[in-house]
């Protein structure tokens, strides 16, 4: 589904470069629910935005289904995080000026493909995570779960072949968080959601297949779930972020 | 909703503020211009003020400082505008529509809003150049020769400024699809505002400045009248 390889990124400001990504490689197949982590600074979010095609990698690739993503123009790549992308956003990035229903749809509507099966899946999507209700209302009438659960949602209507999700529980209280991340859960049960997740929080992180734990611009560790149950994943989870204090 | 149009119209509908204000100082701006502009070109001024004359070019002067005022006026009104658009550009452009998509929207929309005002504007100036000078004839003086007449060429400065302002929205607003950057917009809110201190001589500087400009604007026909020989 997603493989990344080799990739490197850094930044000029004035006279020097920062590199943030050093030679990162992983592999995400389909249906796996994948949590980034990392200390402040380790290239999480430059990782997701290259992936997103919001900035070119400096070297390396990115191989999105069987789609080189560096060798795409900028209207190629538009298409790609329209048609093959979700976003979920930490601050939600709804339109208050659309209801939630319009929100769902902007990524249809902005790719040209809305018809009474777009609006039948709207419609569901709002159903699968509880939004029904609230489907006329707008971004400022609603809670900050129920805009992310929409966010989720939006990110799912154009049938994507993964969700980039960047902190979707960062400014959320541990009720929400805890229902955007059964959003997650969901989608990838009842749509095959392949989901790739930017988290700082452990326990949100405690719910995926996978952690890959990125420190200095390098993946440092990458854990397995297996058949351990959540609570274990996240003792596993918190003593790595623990030993890598240490070292 | 069916299609980009309806979105950008139901997001009109929704920030008829912003839009407003826009329209509302190009239409403003527009308006001055043409009303000063027929004033300054009438027959019936320029009767009066001999040509060549100090008056003419006080005149003129005061017409190109409005020219620049209105100017800058429309152009930060304009900037205000589109830095309220960029959020919605930005979040567009990262759910993946493509620029020249945003952007033939948007210069739709200031189309309409540039010409709609700027018309408005220019039509109505007329009326207001006349309206202030019927005024001036009750209150201060009122004769025969003070009937105002109209020279066409002031319409042709009107028609200038209003596609300056027409010219400026379509640029900056072409720019400001342009170079929205879609990762300030997802980071927008983890930046903070630095909070500066005022400091209290800013008010008394301020106060100093006020009365040196005044000062220096009454010498200034001594300088360069009797100093530089203008």
């Amino acid at each position: 589904m997603l493989k990344v390889n080799d990739l490197h990124k850094s930044y000029q400001v004035g006279k020097t470069t920062y590199e943030v990504l050093k030679g990162v490689s992983f592999e995400i197949k389909k249906g796996e629910f994948v949590a980034v982590m990392g200390p402040s600074g380790s290239g999480k979010t430059t990782l997701l935005n290259c992936i997103s095609c919001y900035i070119p990698a400096d070297r390396g690739s990115i191989m999105l289904g069987k789609t080189e993503l560096a060798s795409l123009s900028q209207e190629q790549l538009a298409t790609v995080r329209n048609k093959e992308l979700g976003f979920v956003f930490q601050d939600f990035l709804l339109l208050d000026g659309l209801s939630v229903r319009d929100n769902i749809l902007l990524p249809a509507i902005i790719g040209g493909s809305v018809d009474p099966d777009t609006e039948r899946r709207a419609d569901e999507l709002c159903r699968i995570f509880g939004i029904s209700d609230i489907r006329e209302k707008y971004p400022a009438e609603i809670s900050g779960g129920e805009k992310q659960r929409t966010a989720v949602a939006r990110a799912l209507i154009n049938r994507p072949m993964m969700i980039l999700a960047d902190e979707p529980t960062g400014n959320l209280d541990s009720k929400s968080s805890r229902a955007v991340i059964d959003s997650f859960l969901q989608a990838r049960q009842a749509m095959g959601a392949t989901i790739f997740m930017v988290t700082h929080d452990s326990f949100a992180a405690s719910f995926c297949d996978r952690a890959i734990i990125l420190r200095d611009g390098q993946v440092w560790r990458s854990l397995e779930r297996g058949d351990m149950d959540r609570t274990a994943f996240q003792d596993t989870l918190l003593d790595s972020v623990r030993e890598m204090g240490r070292e | 909703m069916k299609n980009f149009t309806e979105i950008y119209a139901r997001l009109r509908r929704r920030s008829l503020k912003q839009y407003g204000l826009l329209t509302g100082c190009c239409f403003f701006s527009v308006l001055l211009i043409t009303s000063y502009a027929c004033m300054m070109r009438s027959p019936t001024i320029l009767n009066v003020l001999p040509e060549g004359g100090d008056s003419r070019k006080q005149v003129m002067m005061i017409f190109v400082l409005a020219v620049i005022g209105c100017a800058v006026f429309t152009l930060y009104a304009a900037s205000l505008f589109f830095r309220y658009k960029s959020r919605e550009t930005g979040i567009f452009l990262a759910l993946g529509a493509r620029r020249s998509q945003l952007r033939r929207q948007l210069m739709g929309e200031l189309a309409l809003m540039a010409l709609g005002s700027c018309a408005a504007g220019a039509v109505l100036g007329g009326p207001l150049a006349m309206g202030l000078w019927q005024l001036f004839r009750l209150a201060v003086v009122d004769t025969e020769e003070m009937a105002l007449s109209f020279d066409i060429q002031s319409y042709g400065i009107a028609l200038a400024f209003s596609a300056f302002v027409t010219v400026a929205l379509f640029i900056l607003g072409r720019r400001s699809v342009m170079k929205t950057n879609i990762i300030d917009i997802i980071q927008e809110s983890r930046k903070s505002e630095p909070i500066h201190d005022v400091p209290r001589w800013y008010g008394w500087g301020g106060i100093a400045m006020l009365a040196l400009g005044g000062f220096l604007g009454y010498i200034a026909p001594v300088v360069f009248v009797r100093g530089l020989h203008w």
